[in-house]
């Protein structure tokens, strides 16, 4: 490289004189501002409000050297200049440790501070969104890969998460607004809170740690949120490290990253992907939300059937007791209507009985009439012959003849039963109304009907004894 | 915090529940029997109950286990155009 300067090899500068001699120097070689791609490191900001930043080349890890960095200066002016053009742009990025930059400047010697920086006048913000989106995309193919994507998702939910776990920054809106919706809640929660930052370089450290602590802690849930920003912002939700933290985590993990256009990895890997942190925690709250419903709709329906199968039992039992009444009363009809019948049966029975025993001796006694009048009419016949025999004898015999007639009329009359039974003789039947002649006649229980003058008597013989015994003679018992 | 018996607790408070409604829709069960199921079920949904509303919600830091990251955790939102 030719020197672009007529230099003196035996001068002595002065550091003032060999700082201008430096940027001389670059003003010479680098007439045009540069175009620098690296990843931003150390980004602090002033209160003059200038930033100031390393850019690496490579992407170390937390605590490591890089193989190369340079330090980059964006003064108050310029830095409106360059949101102006990142909002033309479209607003996705934002300056910030871990984001791949391509930016504009020019070299810059600081004699005060004898450092070498960039000074910034320009950003390209494609080529970082375009970086985002390659990295992402590349992140997502390779868990994907492994079967990771959806390891989480395969982690059941518990019926009841009371106990969530929550990474976020400490101090942060997100933090805010989650606890505030599930104080609003009135659900007794526990939470374990485990902070975290949410951007810079070591963000992505962070969070995996934060979310193992939550997962070793034994929550039901864990929640990790942030607010909204710029897609660079969510650089660390796109990092690997969160990503396989989420991925391997055994407790299911929601997320609530502050975003409207596209999705983390971390949102792709986690078992639910929420708008906002509000939307995390009212996840959270209708899960518990539904679980208390579960319950009580439970609840409810051993309560209604209950209620049902106590009003069936009562009426049951009121037809039971309705069945029973009317069983007995119509058991009590039955047999009022079986005795009645029976009654009547019985009367009916018995008046047949006295008929045939009736009709038997009318017969009995008719046959006994006509036996009478037969004889009184042989009795009148014969009188007539006596007479006609008492007239051609003559008159001596005439007293003698009406002696014998009227003897003849006393034994006619005799033989008429009706004289017989008014003057206190009786004429005893039995069951077929054959006359009693004989206690032979008759046994132990046998029904005997005696006639009498006035009327008749049933009886039943409780001993026959016949006159030559010695025993007490026969006796029956009088039943009507 | 809760613990693993305090999630079995409530996932067999429900399926408890869940028993003791399968027990009433059988029509024959005894009235007595009834009445010490809607008593137990009763005792499940105040569990439940008292498990969710039992206390107000609590708030508890724990600190991440990486040795190598000592920061606090505060949001560093320091990025150029900040301003939100």
């Amino acid at each position: 490289m030719q020197m672009p300067l007529d230099v003196a090899m035996d001068r002595t500068f002065s550091v003032a004189e060999f700082g201008q001699l430096i940027n001389d120097v670059l003003n010479h070689t680098f007439p045009h501002d540069l175009w620098i791609q690296g990843e931003v490191r150390d980004m602090t900001r002033a209160g003059s409000g200038h930033v100031y930043f390393t850019l690496v080349d490579a992407a170390p890890k937390p605590g490591r050297q890089p193989d190369a960095a340079l330090s980059v200066v964006l003064f108050e002016g310029t830095k409106r200049t360059i949101n102006a053009q990142i909002k033309r742009s479209g607003g996705g990025m934002r300056i910030d440790d871990g984001i791949s930059v391509r930016i504009r400047g020019v070299p810059d010697f600081y004699a005060p501070g004898g450092k070498l920086s960039l000074r910034m006048t320009g950003i390209d913000p494609a080529y970082t969104l375009g970086q985002l989106a390659v990295s992402r995309d590349r992140l997502l193919r390779m868990l994907a890969d492994e079967d990771l994507l959806h390891a989480n998702l395969a982690r059941p939910v518990p019926g009841l998460p009371l106990h969530v776990g929550l990474v976020t920054a400490n101090g942060s809106a997100a933090k805010a607004d989650f606890l505030h919706e599930l104080e609003q809640s009135d659900v007794a929660f526990r939470v374990a809170f485990s902070p975290s930052p949410v951007q810079g370089s070591d963000a992505a450290a962070r969070i995996a740690a934060a979310i193992r602590s939550c997962e070793l802690r034994g929550v039901d849930v864990i929640a990790v949120v942030r607010g909204g920003g710029a897609r660079t912002d969510l650089a660390a939700f796109d990092d690997e490290v969160v990503a396989r933290a989420i991925a391997g985590c055994s407790i299911p993990v929601f997320t609530g990253i502050g975003h409207e256009i596209d999705t983390a990895v971390a949102d792709e890997v986690a078992h639910l992907a929420l708008k906002t942190p509000t939307a995390c925690a009212a996840h959270v709250v209708g899960l518990v939300r539904e679980a208390e419903n579960t319950a009580t709709a439970l609840w409810n329906r051993v309560t209604v059937k209950a209620a049902d199968l106590l009003s069936a039992t009562d009426a049951e039992l009121t037809g039971a007791a309705f069945n029973a009444r009317e069983s007995a009363t119509s058991a009590l009809r039955d047999a009022d209507t079986r005795a009645v019948t029976a009654a009547r049966q019985v009367r009916d029975l018995t008046s047949s009985q006295l008929d045939r025993s009736s009709h038997r001796l009318t017969g009995h006694f008719a046959r006994a009439r006509l036996l009478s009048r037969h004889r009184l009419d042989n009795a009148d016949a014969g009188i007539r012959r006596v007479a006609q025999r008492v007239g051609r004898a003559g008159r001596v015999g005439i007293q003698a003849a009406n002696r014998r007639v009227d003897n003849a009329h006393f034994q006619a009359r005799l033989l008429d039963p009706e004289r017989a039974l008014a003057r206190g003789w009786s004429i005893t039947t039995d069951a077929n109304g054959a006359v009693v002649r004989s206690v032979a006649d008759t046994q132990t229980g046998s029904q005997l009907t005696t006639r009498l003058a006035d009327g008749t008597i049933a009886s039943t013989v409780d001993a026959a004894t016949h006159k030559s015994a010695k025993n007490p003679p026969a006796q029956t018992k009088e039943s009507s | 915090m809760s613990t693993p018996d305090d999630e079995v607790g409530y996932a067999a408070a429900l399926a408890e529940l869940e028993e003791i409604l399968d027990q009433l829709e059988d029509d024959n069960i005894d009235v007595d029997v009834l009445s010490s199921k809607v008593e137990r079920a009763a005792e499940l949904i105040r569990l439940c109950r008292g498990r969710i509303r039992a206390a107000q919600m609590s708030v508890e830091e724990i600190v991440a286990e990486l040795d190598d990251l000592t920061d606090d955790g505060a949001d560093t939102d320091t990025s150029p155009d900040s301003d939100d």
